[in-house]
């Protein structure tokens, strides 16, 4: 369990982490979502107590928090984070990195070999890692906190640089670690595979963790709730409101048009598809509001003219 | 904890700027053992040819004035007969004990010269120490020649005592330990603690580029320093290993010697010209005394090192203030200082460790009581405080070890 009370974290006048309170239970992979500079990172650090907060604490079990170094050192035994890439020895092949993590942490020695095959790491793991690409290294810093095996990991955008591979592979070790009852938290801007694998999501919106399913009712159940249609034009979408003033519509930045469905009818459903398929548009899906849609109206609001958007979670259609 | 010693004693190792300071002192020390200790040509040599020069020479005068009238002669050709007579038959022993092998006699034979020889000429006008004493404008030529003279008498009596195998490289002291005696007296004590200084320098610094690796490290600020402090010791103690491999070839040259063997300590409190000046004691104690105080110096020098990294996070403030200690003697050194200064209160005036040992730096300073004892407490109580105020610090709540 790792409970975090009322953190706040201020740099100058700007306040990162503002009263945040939540509660990560055991097994349970958390995303975490947002622009570059807005605090994912800063949250993770508070996490670690390599940043300490202004207000607020973190407790893990035992009721364990930062009170004292003692208490930092034991904490450390279970929590880690994943290494940056750039940090790591270049001069030390990958197999002395994965050595080092896990005798600091004496977890089972056996598992730097587990973890060398799962990610297919024989071919290079035992040269420097001064002659590694970005997706090795990144590979080898994942693994390095693989075979640390503590309760609680973190990991601060683990997929970059990683092809489409390598991603699932990680993907895949990252659900058994989460059967096996860690808590896994994942900054990342790999939405489509965050939104496939974690339990719960969340935006940073003005210092404040803003769960998906706050942001959309229903986000992470697995109901027909919209249509994606691709690059739809403004004659069309005027004609459809005409046509069923019941929808309400949103057009993205990156040219997605959602059209939000008060049911899942099937006449409804039938309806719309004769009404754009007849209009010759033809890229459209069925489902949910993905993750990315949600990251991109969340963070692109003004772009789209949709300011009420985060704040009471209503979609408009502006023309 | 020892996953973490395990972690630094590799880093230590594999740094490449340490791994260029083993080498850099590997070189020197081969350069020295075969290039400078080869040609090392003491003032106080066993002469023959020379102790043979001026035994005929003052033979052939005391010759020429033999059963000559001396009222009408000058005061100082008596003067010399009467030194000539006693010198000569000592001069014509070690000769003699030469052409015979004899080092024992030559040794006793030796001593007695040098104790004659000093009281003669120890602030004599008439009389002079060899040449070689007077180089480089040094104003205090003649008392480091009444030192040296007085040492040098201590030593053959004592090896006139010996139940070793004497040699003329033992009486040179070319042997592979007297080499390393010498050299403690001289540079080598600070080419070690600059060697340490460079070693530690950046042994926490380099820690600032690996932070997401090493911050999350399940072991406490305090605990990662004093490995840090015991690994750079450990590092400190492998610059021997080169040190011991030129002995070893010094030994193959010119004889090893032994730890019995003499290395006199300047007694300030005897009255030279009835006791000496010097007292006697082995050079083992010697070697012995001076690795601890040395290793002393690691331990403060390493200490002040982490200080300064975890207070200032720069290796230069590290360089300029591990420097400062090293070479801060020279900000109040001067001959017969310590009449008039508590030299001995200060740490920075133990960093000649071997010339501690030996007291050659009461004698430089005239201080009587610059000591092992006291400089060993002296850095063992400054270390104690350091280490102390490392702890202090690496154990508030607010301070990181990596930023």
């Amino acid at each position: 369990m790792l409970e975090v009370q009322n953190i706040t974290v201020q740099f100058g006048g700007n306040k990162v982490l503002n009263d945040i309170s939540m509660t990560f239970e055991q097994g349970e992979m958390i995303g975490l979502v947002a622009p570059n500079g807005t605090g994912k990172s800063t949250f993770m650090n508070v996490l670690m107590n390599y940043v300490k907060p202004m207000k607020g604490k973190v407790v893990f079990k035992d009721g364990l928090s930062y009170s004292n170094k003692s208490n930092e050192v034991k904490i450390h035994q279970f929590v880690s984070m994943m290494p940056d890439q750039s940090d790591l020895y270049n001069h030390l092949s990958g197999r002395e990195h994965l050595k080092m993590f896990a005798t600091m942490w004496q977890s089972d020695i056996k598992l730097i070999d587990e973890t060398i095959e799962a990610l297919n790491m024989g071919h290079y793991v035992n040269k420097k890692t001064g002659t590694y690409s970005l997706g090795m290294r990144q590979r080898l810093c994942f693994a390095m906190q693989i075979v640390s095996n503590t309760e609680i990991m973190m990991m601060d955008e683990v997929m970059n640089g990683l092809d489409p591979n390598n991603v699932e592979i990680i993907s895949k070790i990252l659900v058994k670690k989460k059967e096996e009852g860690k808590i896994i938290i994942i900054a990342s801007h790999l939405l489509d595979n965050l939104e496939k694998y974690a339990d719960r999501i969340y935006l940073f919106n003005n210092g404040k963790l803003v769960n998906t399913n706050q942001v959309i009712e229903g986000f992470s159940q697995s109901h027909i709730k919209t249509i994606r249609v691709k690059n739809m034009e403004g004659n069309t979408i005027k004609q459809l409101l005409e046509l069923f003033p019941n929808l309400e519509l949103q057009t993205l930045t990156n040219g997605m048009t959602l059209i939000h469905l008060p049911s899942s009818e099937a006449s409804l459903l039938s309806s719309l598809t004769s009404f754009l398929v007849e209009r010759n548009v033809v890229d459209f899906a069925f489902g949910k509001v993905t993750l990315n849609d949600l990251y991109s109206m969340y963070y692109h609001e003004d772009s789209i003219g949709d300011s009420q958007l985060k704040k009471n979670n209503h979609f408009n259609y502006e023309d | 904890m020892w996953s973490y010693f395990k972690f630094e004693f590799k880093q230590f190792f594999t740094n490449k700027k340490n791994v260029a300071i083993y080498f850099l002192l590997a070189f020197a020390t081969f350069f020295y053992v075969f290039k400078i200790a080869p040609t090392y040509n003491p003032i106080e040599r066993v002469d023959y040819d020379e102790i043979e020069a001026r035994y005929l020479t003052r033979q052939e005068f005391l010759d020429h004035m033999e059963g000559q009238d001396l009222n009408n002669v000058h005061p100082s050709v008596i003067y010399a007969i009467e030194i000539f007579k006693e010198i000569n038959p000592i001069d014509k022993g070690r000769l003699d004990a030469l052409d015979e092998g004899n080092f024992k006699k030559y040794a006793d034979l030796t001593s007695d010269w040098y104790y004659f020889t000093n009281s003669i000429t120890y602030r004599n006008e008439v009389f002079s120490y060899n040449s070689k004493y007077f180089i480089k404008n040094n104003k205090y030529a003649e008392d480091d020649a009444f030192y040296a003279y007085l040492e040098q008498a201590v030593r053959y009596d004592a090896y006139s005592k010996a139940d070793y195998e004497l040699s003329l490289e033992i009486f040179e002291q070319r042997t592979a330990l007297q080499t390393f005696e010498r050299l403690l007296k001289g540079v080598l004590p600070i080419i070690l603690i600059v060697c340490v200084l460079l070693l530690s320098i950046d042994i926490v610094k380099k820690d600032q580029r690996h932070p997401s690796i090493l911050k999350g490290f399940p072991i406490s600020d305090w605990k990662k320093l004093l490995v840090k402090m015991f690994v750079a010791l450990l590092g400190s103690m492998v610059l021997f290993v080169p040190l011991i491999v030129g002995v070893f070839i010094i030994g193959l040259q010119s004889g090893f010697g032994n730890f019995n063997l003499p290395s006199p300590v300047y007694a300030a409190h005897l009255d030279w010209r009835v006791d000496g000046k010097f007292e006697m004691m082995t050079l083992g104690t010697f070697l012995g005394q001076s690795f601890i105080l040395l290793f002393t110096w690691f331990i403060v020098m390493i200490n002040v090192v982490l200080l300064c990294s975890i207070i200032f996070r720069n290796e230069m403030v590290n360089f300029a203030v591990g420097l400062l200690l090293i070479f801060g003697e020279n900000f109040y050194s001067s001959r017969y200082v310590g009449y008039f200064w508590d030299v001995q209160n200060y740490p920075t005036s133990y960093i000649q460790v071997g010339q501690i040992i030996s007291k050659r730096r009461n004698f430089y300073y005239m201080n009587d009581q610059l000591d092992f004892t006291l400089g060993l407490q002296l850095l063992l109580g400054l270390a104690g405080v350091i280490i102390f105020l490392m702890i202090l610090i690496a154990l508030n709540r607010r301070y990181k070890l990596i930023k």
